[in-house]
């Protein structure tokens, strides 16, 4: 209690000094700076903002944790709470004060610890994943990726089809259109957050057989994806006849080479950091954040997932050169805290309240459905794949939480199909089951961990 | 372990000098600071070393930092030690099982750097401790 | 495909671009200047010499800034100013650990008469430099923070004692020339908060009024002391591991840094009152955070070397070297016979250990941070001032050997 209350107690005091800079200092157009260096005003005070974000996320972190949930929602619901959402829904006027304490700008300028975050998400994946672990698992984690991959895709796929004369923007496209958006949303509606899933297991320290499954279905379920979605919008540029220069023979090819090029440069990054960390013993966290943004540059100039870059550096390093790595990783479980925080804080702003006020009960429905058919698919999946009783009852609620990926996949799919009236609606509608499913998703996960006795912190 | 054997080779009784049994060990421990240390001393006594030597010590990275200052050098005015401690102590093998194990049971930021090593002679004290009683 | 790209690189990674590109480089020499190599690079006399004064870092700064290859140009520098901020919060930070209650106690008179004869005369100097500039130049805002920038290059020396030789240990001469330099630093950074204040009211200057600036900087403190304890208080509920350590100290930092960049205030200033907070508050918590904010001294040295390099671009280069070549007489002539008379007979003790006229030559790389946040904050001369204390920190380097050796020689006072 004394704990909640020393907690509750900084945070205010944080606010308070929050609003009370505000109340100082001057409106920021009439700052003109500075000589040579013209400076753009969004950058003026974006420490502050990264400092409330890191400490005022942190805490809220703590305080959720002290009643059995995982930080990681703490740092959802500040953003949600404090982003520049909220005026949306509760209207101008009566927004409160505490809305502008995270402006868009801000965020924007700290989208770029989001790099960082993947890359160390990445990493910590990839050096979790031990050789002896995939032989162990290697069974039950495809069956279960396949089995809720499928489970998922007919199931949200199957319900809008059928309900598609009473669901906008269903009820007013064509036939065709009407049964590829089908099964579009419900490609959409499989993949979940490697992020949350790797955030949520480093918290609590998990380790045992759902841990294992967990990390292994969720990188399965990754490429699985990349694989899916492209063959997924080549179909649809070419049913659709969308404007483009997609075939099916190019798309196979790039699914070829962004595979195999991110796992071969993340194979050759592992390789190297093992040789330069026989030299660099000291100040690891540098050489960490580092090596965090090259991840993010080489993946984005040489066009390669940066998620798959890092965990092929990671596992490359962690299997190969386990002693020079072992330091490494130590120092990127250090890092991962504050990076977490802002990350999943600034996601948590980037939930757009409005869109999901609008479409709520569509959303909600396919939300249902889509946790019904997680539960059953990952179930039905543990099952065949020979897992034991407990991780097996409890393994859907690994594959409940979306995030960033989701998001980004849904972002890629209404920006293909923009010439078509319904891609906007159907993007408001993906957004908000996502911001739903991040919302509910952590918890239910840690209640899984909890429930097969796999936490140790 | 045995009774310890009188040091007839090298000693006169006034100062005992004598070959080490072979469980002899030399134990170096360093605490990093003063919350570190207590409960350090607390395992020590607890596991049966009760004679050691504690000397005030600084990291090399700490010596470092004050030899070449860059942008504060009030520190130059501060005492040299740091709060870290070396412990020395000649005690036996099964005391330094005992220690490892008690060691394992603290606070992974408060456990101390340490080693042993096995010990050829001992000069000016004897029995060594933990031989006495036996 | 890109479809996957985005996700996990985000819609705006190409805009950051080029301050990855810019942070990588800082971000890489800052961790050369960490490890164990450095460290014994540096313990050599002569490298200790000239690696300490920065000049590596200083030209690799110009060489990558605008004036330069232009991989940082106005726009890289404007998008990495947060971190610039922080950097010099940092260094506030580590200025305001030194001021330990027992610490203060411990400071010699001889230390304390020293500082005093060193400020009148740097303010003395201001004062005249400021009153000579207004007369050449009119109307400009900027003149007040260019003249303390300036200013800065007269104060204190450098705290380096190894390159004349001196062994680890605890010589007077030593703990007096290290000693002198820390509160000089401190009172660097206060001179120039006293300089903010009253800048408004000279300049006439309607945007800032001087009851603003001092609500700001009363916050600004404020802001610092709370959370200075805050932070204290949360480390001792959590524990205090390393990951939460980190989160505490950045959180902190970063705010610090965005409160004083909103606020139009030193972080300098801001860092030091919150670091000096840290100090005074016991507890191995508060110990562990001192611990990692010394620690990253060497890269911050080398962070603000850099930026001074990048920001060396559109000075007036005739003015810097005059400004430069009176910093330069003033150490060699003025400062040593100021010093002198402040210590009476223990000067002749300590110049048999250390040179007096060779401690004096050298700048405070202090200087160099201080008129960095004032380029960032007020820009226009500043700019010219920095390139002063640049210059004036390598003619220290390039004197000094010849310096010593003519004080070897020379007969005793």
């Amino acid at each position: 209690m004394k704990h909640r209350i020393t907690l509750i107690l900084a945070f205010a005091v944080l606010l308070g000094l929050m609003y009370a800079v505000r109340l100082v200092a001057t409106p920021l157009p009439q700052i003109g700076v500075v000589g040579p260096y013209d400076t753009d005003l969004a950058v003026i005070g974006v420490g502050r903002t990264l400092g409330f974000l890191l400490l005022g996320g942190w805490i809220l972190g703590e305080l959720v944790r002290s009643f059995g949930l995982p930080r990681l929602s703490g740092y959802l619901v500040f953003g949600i709470v404090f982003g520049p959402y909220l005026p949306e829904i509760l209207g101008d006027g009566t927004a409160p004060l505490w809305t502008t304490f995270l402006p868009s700008a801000h965020l924007e300028q700290l989208r770029l610890v989001d790099q960082l975050a993947i890359a160390l998400i990445a990493l910590t994946a990839g050096s979790e994943l031990q050789l002896s672990l995939l032989k162990r698992v290697a069974r039950a984690a495809l069956a279960v990726c396949l089995s809720d991959a499928f489970a998922v895709l007919a199931c949200v796929g199957g319900f809008l089809f059928l309900a598609s004369d009473h669901l906008p923007p269903l009820d007013t496209v064509g036939p065709e259109a009407r049964l590829f958006l089908c099964i579009a949303i419900g490609t959409l509606m499989i993949s979940n957050s490697p992020a949350v899933v790797i955030a949520v297991l480093k918290e609590t320290k998990a380790r045992g057989p759902l841990q294992e499954l967990t990390l292994a279905v969720t990188i399965a379920k990754d490429l699985l994806l990349i694989v899916a979605t492209t063959a997924l919008l080549a179909i649809g540029v070419a049913i659709l006849s969308v404007e483009g220069d997609a075939s099916a023979d190019s798309a196979i090819w790039s699914v070829v080479t962004h595979l195999l090029g991110s796992i071969g440069v993340g194979a050759a990054i592992g390789a190297a950091m093992s040789l330069v960390l026989r030299f660099i013993t000291i100040r690891l966290e540098l050489v960490i954040v580092g090596l965090g943004f090259g991840i993010a540059l080489l993946s984005s100039a040489l066009h390669l997932a940066p998620l798959l870059v890092g965990l092929a550096a990671g596992f490359v390093q962690t299997n190969l050169w386990p002693g020079e790595s072992k330091s490494f990783f130590r120092g990127v479980g250090d890092l991962m805290l504050p990076v977490s925080v802002v990350f999943f804080a600034n996601t948590g702003a980037s939930v757009d309240l409005g869109k999901l006020v609008v479409v709520w009960t569509t959303a909600l429905m396919i939300a249902g459905v889509r946790l019904a058919a997680v539960y059953g698919g990952a179930s039905l999946g543990a099952r065949l794949g020979g897992v034991e009783p407990q991780p097996r009852r409890w393994a859907w609620t690994a594959f409940v939480p979306q995030a960033g990926v989701s998001l980004a996949l849904a972002r890629e799919f209404e920006s293909t199909f923009r010439s078509f009236g319904w891609a906007a609606q159907a993007y408001v509608v993906l957004v908000a089951v996502i911001a739903i499913n991040e919302i509910i998703g952590p918890p239910l996960f840690r209640l899984g961990l909890a429930r097969c006795r796999e936490i140790r912190a | 372990m045995d009774k310890a054997d009188p040091p007839a080779e090298y000693g006169d009784g006034a100062y005992p000098v004598g070959p080490a049994r072979s469980a002899h060990r030399l134990l170096i421990l360093i605490a990093r600071n003063d919350e570190a240390f207590d409960p350090l001393v607390t395992g020590l006594l607890d596991v049966g070393i009760t004679g050691a030597t504690v000397l005030d010590s600084r990291g090399l990275n700490a010596l470092l930092r004050d030899e070449m200052p860059i942008f504060a050098g009030l520190a130059s005015l501060l005492p040299r030690s740091t709060g870290a401690k070396v412990v020395v102590s000649i005690t036996t093998a099964d005391r330094i099982e005992a220690l490892g194990r008690f060691l394992a049971q603290m606070r992974e930021d408060l456990r101390p750097i340490g080693a042993t090593l096995p010990v050829e002679h001992v000069f000016g004290l004897w029995p060594v401790a933990g031989t006495e009683a036996r | 495909m890109s479809a996957l790209l985005v996700a996990a690189s985000g819609p705006s990674f190409t805009d950051h671009w080029r301050v990855i590109i810019a942070v990588a480089i800082v971000v890489g020499v800052a961790t050369l200047s960490l490890t164990h190599t450095s460290s014994r690079i540096r313990r050599h006399r002569a490298l200790a010499l000239f690696l300490g004064s920065g000049w590596i870092a200083i030209a690799l700064g110009v060489a990558i800034g605008p004036s330069g290859l232009r991989l940082i140009d106005a726009r890289t520098l404007m998008d990495a100013r947060p971190l610039a901020m922080l950097a010099l919060t940092w260094i506030g930070l580590i200025v305001g650990l030194q001021l330990r209650r027992a610490v203060i106690a411990a400071i010699p008179s001889a230390v304390w008469r020293t500082i005093a004869f060193d400020v009148l005369a740097t303010m003395a100097i201001a004062t005249v430099g400021w009153l000579a500039l207004r007369a050449w130049i009119d109307d400009a805002r900027w003149l007040p923070f260019a003249v303390t920038a300036a200013a800065g290059g007269f104060l204190g020396w450098s705290p380096e004692t190894r390159s004349f030789g001196l062994r680890s240990g605890n010589g007077s001469a030593r703990t007096f020339v290290q000693a002198t330099a820390g509160l000089a630093g401190v009172a660097l950074i206060l001179a120039v908060a006293f300089a903010d204040l009253l800048a408004p009211t000279i300049e006439g200057d309607g945007l800032r009024s001087q009851g603003f600036v001092a609500a700001g900087t009363a916050l600004g403190l404020l802001a610092a002391l709370g959370t200075a304890l805050g932070a204290r208080v949360l480390l001792v509920r959590v524990q205090r591991h390393q990951p939460e350590t980190l989160v505490v100290l950045l959180g902190v930092i970063a705010l610090l840094s965005g409160v004083a960049d909103r606020l139009d205030l030193s972080p300098l200033l801001i860092g030091a009152a919150c670091g000096a907070t840290i100090a005074n508050c016991h507890g191995p918590s508060m110990r562990d955070l001192e611990t990692t904010i010394a620690r990253a001294e060497p890269a911050l040295a080398t962070v603000v070397f850099v930026m001074t390099g990048v920001l060396l671009h559109g000075t007036h280069v005739g003015i810097a070297l005059v400004v430069a070549a009176a910093i330069v007489a003033h150490r060699l002539l003025v400062k040593p016979a100021l010093v002198r008379a402040a210590l009476g007979p223990a000067a002749a003790e300590i110049d048999r250990e250390i040179p007096l006229r060779g401690v004096t030559l050298r700048e405070a790389p202090l200087a160099l941070a201080v008129a960095c946040s004032i380029v960032l904050e007020h820009g226009g001369g500043s700019t010219t001032s920095l390139a002063a204390l640049a210059i004036a920190a390598a003619a220290g380097v390039i004197l000094l050997p010849a310096t010593v050796r003519a004080a070897h020689t020379e007969p005793a006072p």
